[in-house]
């Protein structure tokens, strides 16, 4: 689907604009200090905050995952509408509180919060690294969907393509969050979540004008093959689990996401939080659902892919509106501005958030505690860089592999990691007797039950994620260290006041 | 339902956390998901209704209600804290 100059012309107009918005942000920038290189100085207002939420927990896994899931699976996948609306119940169990105690302490990243609430160093360093692995993860999946999102939109080759799009657009990402930092990635988010949302609506467009609507799929799907009808039918008692463990660990695990609890901080005030999140909660009923229908009505026309490849069907379809008019290429261009936007709004969020991560928690805690500010946000800027550039590396690889992993399948990886956080932040939000050795290794069991049985049959034939087993097991630790009597010198630990 | 307003012994304070922990709220929930998740319906069910099959519609509407009840929950139980509150602790011991 190669755009002519008109095209072309309007993209490069949106990626200027988007660094003009990131010189913005540098330009509003108050002081040197991580608070306002991170979470923009004093925080940030009803429409900012909502469409950096937005933007950010919509991604590239919601316009090329979702769509080529229920393209694999069809409408079973309304699955990612009730998990996504997990997320935002998951907040009611720890964001107002969180909220709360971050303005007041002035928390910049996740580790804060733990740090604040258990003085403990192994949570310090084991918590952190999780929460770096797991968005390195995302990022990961996000700079893989740059290089694809790309391979369609121009006649080079489509493995030049890729590491064009690649290298390109999380260039000019880099560029514009080392310009003005939090800022510049809310700011450019509110330009992506207003696109994006155009970019919904054209689709749904699409598929009434183009496809003959929902009820021509349907009816499609059910006089196909066996293998296509199933995509219609209700999922069998393995996906019903399956669907299950999906609104479980999202909603436990993506509402941990570390980007998303440094928005919770980034609010101006409560009225602000709580008004955004209201907002949220119905948004997936305009988001996924659009892509589950986007993915069932490639299925029911456009048969026959397999794998990875699944994951490019909403740019056949795309390539398929684009030459039946000037309307359809003109609404094509402006649902690829919505699809990189989506893309790179979230990409940004994560790569600030493990820059913030590993200069306040890692470097300034343990290996430079004298560390000016100025210094640490100097050093974070850089080590968006390094972090970037590294899994770059690692995407332009992954796609060089016969067997490409497929979208949702690094999401999976990244939420059994972070659901092993739940019980530090939602259990310790309330229960004060949950102490930090008790969280430690009932985080530590957790990760060691999940990775060890990932490659178990028995598992993997239950239907539930191996994040979840291991979630069991961390909080049957974490309790039961808990309730144990603790030893005098234990109380003195676990006890500031009395420490002090 | 009471929420405690002294800090707790692990140092931080707990107050305006438990808002929303009533039990009610997770059965209601929990009745959302049982209904939502499409176990119950025949393997080789059929039916349509607007074009898409029943069993998809039901399970949107009960995601539809579960953002309802969220939202109505939201405003009514996180009260909004007045500016004060919201200060960093720096700031209020000056002002």
């Amino acid at each position: 689907m190669p755009f002519g100059w008109g095209g072309i012309t309007f993209l490069v107009c949106y990626l200027i604009g988007l660094l003009f918005i990131g010189w913005l942000g540098g330009r509003a920038k108050k002081d040197n200090s991580l608070r306002d290189f991170y979470l923009g100085g004093k925080g940030v207002g009803m429409v900012v905050l909502l469409l950096t939420l937005y933007a950010t927990q919509y991604s590239g896994n919601t316009m090329f995952g979702f769509s080529g899931k229920a393209y694999r699976v069809g409408f079973s996948w309304i699955t990612s509408v009730h998990f996504m609306t997990a997320i935002i119940v998951g907040y009611l169990l720890f964001a107002p509180g969180l909220h709360r105690l971050s303005r007041k302490h002035q928390f910049i990243t996740p580790n804060d919060f733990l740090n604040h609430r258990y003085h403990h160093r192994g949570i310090n360093i084991v918590a952190p690294i999780l929460m770096i692995l797991a968005l390195g993860n995302y990022l990961l999946a996000q700079l893989m969907a740059m290089g694809r999102a790309l391979q369609g939109l121009t006649t080079m080759p489509p493995e030049t393509a890729y590491i064009v799009g690649v290298v390109l657009l999380a260039g000019i990402m880099l560029v514009y969050e080392t310009m003005g930092g939090f800022r510049a990635v809310a700011w450019t988010d509110v330009l992506q979540g207003v696109i994006l949302m155009i970019g919904f609506s054209i689709l749904i467009f699409l598929i009434w004008t183009q496809f003959g609507g929902i009820a021509e799929t349907t009816q499609k799907l059910f006089n196909s093959s066996d293998a296509d009808r199933v995509k219609v039918l209700p999922p069998d008692p393995l996906g019903s689990r399956r669907w299950l463990s999906y609104i479980l660990i999202f909603g436990l695990g993506a509402s941990l996401y570390p980007q998303a609890v440094q928005r919770i901080y980034a609010a101006r005030s409560t009225k602000v939080l709580r008004n955004s999140l209201i907002a949220m909660v119905f948004l997936p009923l305009m988001t996924s659902w659009i892509a589950v229908m986007v993915g069932v009505t490639g299925a029911a026309h456009f048969q026959g892919l397999d794998g990875s490849q699944t994951d490019r069907i909403l740019t056949i379809i795309c390539r398929e509106v684009q030459q039946s008019s000037t309307l359809g290429y003109w609404l094509v261009v402006i649902l690829f501005s919505a699809i990189l936007g989506a893309l790179m709004s979230t990409a940004d969020s994560c790569m600030l958030t493990i820059s913030s991560m590993t200069t306040k928690d890692l470097y300034l805690r343990f290996i430079n505690p004298k560390a000016t500010e100025s210094q640490l946000t100097f050093m974070g800027k850089w080590l968006s860089w390094l972090v970037v550039g590294i899994l770059a590396g690692f995407a332009i690889y992954l796609n060089s592999l016969s067997s490409k992993p497929t979208l949702v399948k690094l999401l999976d990886l990244k939420f059994d990691m972070l659901v092993q956080l739940a019980p530090g932040f939602m259990l310790g939000m309330h229960w004060k007797r949950l102490h930090g050795t008790a969280v430690f290794w009932g985080l530590i069991t957790g990760l060691c039950v999940t990775f060890g049985l990932y490659s178990n049959e028995w598992i993997q034939s239950t239907g539930f994620h191996h994040g979840l087993f291991g979630l069991l097991a961390n909080l049957i630790v974490a309790i039961s260290l808990s309730l144990m009597p603790l030893s005098n010198k234990e109380q003195i630990c676990h006890d500031p006041k009395k420490a002090a | 339902m009471s929420a405690e307003s002294t800090p707790s012994s692990t140092g931080i304070d707990l107050s305006g956390k438990r808002l929303f922990l009533s039990w009610w709220i997770w059965v209601v929930y929990s009745i959302l998901m049982v209904v939502g998740i499409p176990w119950y319906w025949p393997a080789q069910y059929e039916g349509t209704l607007f074009g898409l099959p029943t069993w998809t519609l039901c399970s949107l509407a009960a995601s539809f209600v579960a953002s309802c009840f969220t939202a109505w929950l939201l405003m009514t139980r996180w009260p909004v804290e007045s500016v004060e509150n919201d200060l960093p602790v720096s700031e209020k011991n000056h002002s």
